[in-house]
């Protein structure tokens, strides 16, 4: 009884809201061929409305648009999550280096974070992806190599925290070397902002890769939901008014994001009862 | 170096990275040069054509004199030649920029005062009902892409409720008077504007909830609140003022975002601006009218950027002694 009231607090809601979304897509991902009730391109009659044999209708080609969904929702978290990670790697290298070196080494880390901060990440991905070519690599290196600055900042000003409390500066007095202490001592106590970071960061690259695919930039041979929006966009399908083809991929992107924003939401709020800090790691 | 220079220094930075990026993108990556700046097919173009565009393009010469080339061309405005639309790219920058800047510059101002608003507000009150609903609502429309919500405005607001124009930034045909031309254009640019502001509302708003939450508990606050000022008051004289620096950058920031943000929903409402012009260069492989947005977005994002600065200095003491660069 105890376990079911504590689990059933409020402040669980956006987790399990989170959990439950992100098990749904994770599922679609993982066994397409369960939930999808056709092959993506299997053709049917075009342009047929919802009905009980196409849960959302056909394409302007035939594809069963639901089938589409599900085969789609692999590809979005692949880029997501692999884009997050990379992106990490470099954010929170550079970050800690930019916040604990002193000196012009420091000062040029500093500088490279500010300047990639300002830079408009959504023109350059595009002319880089635009460069490189359609291909689902391409636009996760894109991604991951332009948006690694947000968790570089988070990092640098943790790291920057962190260097001025006792236990960073008696390992300095010790004389323990700055790489052990970086990597010892330092990061251990960044798991948390990273993470934060990581799972904030897969929600907006996901966002991302979408507005790439919807302009026109995806990768042709993948089904993916931006993509999806892209083709019913040039395709006529919204000027018809078909619904049932343009609406729910660009809802399942939004259910998608909101999970990973939703669980977020939920460690930080953890992470600011223990740390007593009122910064969020949402913006 | 002082901090404003410091941060005058990294606006500029920004800028050279961005046009060396520029530069070095058609000569280093995979392919050929010649056919990505002039978007010619392999097939379509003859040996003597090679020849000559690729000397006409100064790729036969060192890098060096090339870049050379390439930053003396720049500061005499001109941005390269598109082939495709056989036209400098200059040219068509300025017949398609200021349809940008009209939905990108209301946008601005709008959304700014509404997060200035809200997030005030609501970080005074931080745990408030107010504060839970609207933030989680505000986390929901964050994770919305804006071409959906493009889509859905003018689904429901032009095709269902045909309150508003389809799209465009005027009637095909324009009144004549000044004042109702100014009319037809404010109604074509309600929807987008409105959209752009949705859009980017959320993130600005919850940077703001933040600093405001963090601030609330400074010791000129509880004064304030123990001279019995009413909140408003505390919020909007007090806590603004010791609070206006980061919110002044935070809306220098945001001008790169919303002409993005812009770019991407132009198409949905049939805008001939940046965005369109992007998604026609996409699907063309129009390098260097691409290259030429990306330099017009980082110019104003950077010029935003400076004036912010220059406004932070003249109206916040603090920055000039760099009060905020411990953070």
């Amino acid at each position: 009884m105890n376990l079911i009231k504590r689990l059933a607090r409020k402040e669980y809601i956006p987790l399990y809201i989170g959990m439950a979304l992100m098990s749904v897509f994770v599922a679609f991902s993982l066994f397409p061929s369960l939930f999808a009730p056709y092959h993506p391109k299997e053709m049917f009659a075009a342009w047929q409305g919802v009905s009980a044999a196409h849960l959302l209708g056909t394409n302007d080609i035939g594809y069963d648009i639901f089938s589409e969904l599900v085969y789609a929702s692999s590809t979005t978290l692949i880029v997501g999550i692999t884009a997050a990670l990379v992106s990490l790697l470099i954010g929170s290298a550079i970050g800690i280096m930019a916040g604990f070196l002193s000196g012009w080494k420091g000062e040029i880390l500093d500088g490279i974070v500010n300047v990639f901060l300002l830079i408009p990440m959504l023109p350059m991905a595009i002319v880089v992806a635009a460069y490189l070519g359609p291909g689902l690599n391409n636009i996760i290196l894109v991604i991951a190599v332009l948006g690694w600055c947000a968790t570089a900042r988070a990092v640098r000003a943790k790291t920057k925290q962190l260097k001025q409390t006792p236990f960073v500066e008696s390992l300095v007095i010790l004389g323990i070397p700055k790489r052990q202490i970086m990597l010892k001592h330092i990061f251990p106590n960044l798991t948390e902002i990273a993470l934060a970071k990581y799972i904030m960061s897969v929600g907006s690259f996901m966002l991302m890769e979408a507005a790439l695919s919807f302009l026109g930039l995806g990768d042709p041979t993948k089904v993916t939901w931006g993509g999806m929006i892209n083709l019913a966009y040039k395709c006529g399908g919204f000027s018809k008014g078909a619904l049932n083809w343009y609406l729910p991929p660009g809802i399942c992107i939004a259910m998608c994001v909101l999970a990973f924003f939703c669980v977020n939401y939920y460690f930080e709020k953890k992470a600011l009862q223990v740390d007593g800090d009122k910064r969020s790691y949402l913006d | 170096m002082k901090p404003t220079v410091r941060r005058i220094v990294t606006s500029i930075l920004c800028l050279v990275v961005v046009i060396i990026l520029n530069f070095l993108l058609p000569r280093m990556m995979p392919g050929d040069p010649v056919l990505m700046l002039t978007g010619i097919d392999e097939d379509a173009i003859s040996q003597a054509q090679y020849e000559m565009y690729k000397e006409k393009l100064g790729l036969d010469r060192p890098l060096i004199e090339q870049f050379a080339d390439y930053i003396s061309d720049l500061s005499g405005g001109n941005l390269g030649y598109s082939y495709h639309y056989k036209d400098t790219v200059a040219n068509i920058m300025a017949q398609r920029v200021p349809a940008t800047l009209q939905v990108a510059i209301p946008t601005i101002i709008i959304s700014s005062l509404c997060a200035l608003f809200l997030g005030y507000i609501t970080g005074y009150r931080k745990n408030s009902k107010l504060d839970t609903l609207l933030t989680s609502s505000f986390i929901v429309v964050h994770a919305v892409p804006s071409f959906l919500l493009a889509m859905i405005m003018v689904t429901v607001f032009a095709y269902h409720l045909g309150w508003f124009p389809l799209g465009g930034l005027s009637s095909i045909r324009v009144p004549d008077s000044a004042f109702l031309a100014f009319l037809d254009r404010l109604k074509h640019l309600v929807l987008p504007v409105t959209t752009l502001t949705i859009a980017s509302v959320p993130g600005k708003y919850l940077l703001l909830r933040n600093i405001t939450a963090a601030a609330k508990d400074d010791k000129y606050v509880i004064y304030a609140r123990a001279r019995g000022l009413s909140e408003k008051r505390i919020i909007f004289v007090h806590i603004l003022r010791n609070t206006v620096q980061p919110f002044i950058t935070m809306v220098g920031l945001n001008v790169g975002f919303i002409i993005a943000g812009s770019m991407i929903i132009e198409n949905i409402f049939s805008i001939n601006g940046m965005g369109t012009l992007i998604y026609q260069a996409t699907s063309s492989r129009d390098f260097p009218t691409l290259q030429g947005c990306l330099f017009i977005t980082a110019l104003a994002v950077v010029i935003a950027n400076i004036i912010t600065d220059i406004i932070c200095v003249a109206i916040d003491p603090k920055v000039r002694y760099g009060v905020y660069e411990s953070d």
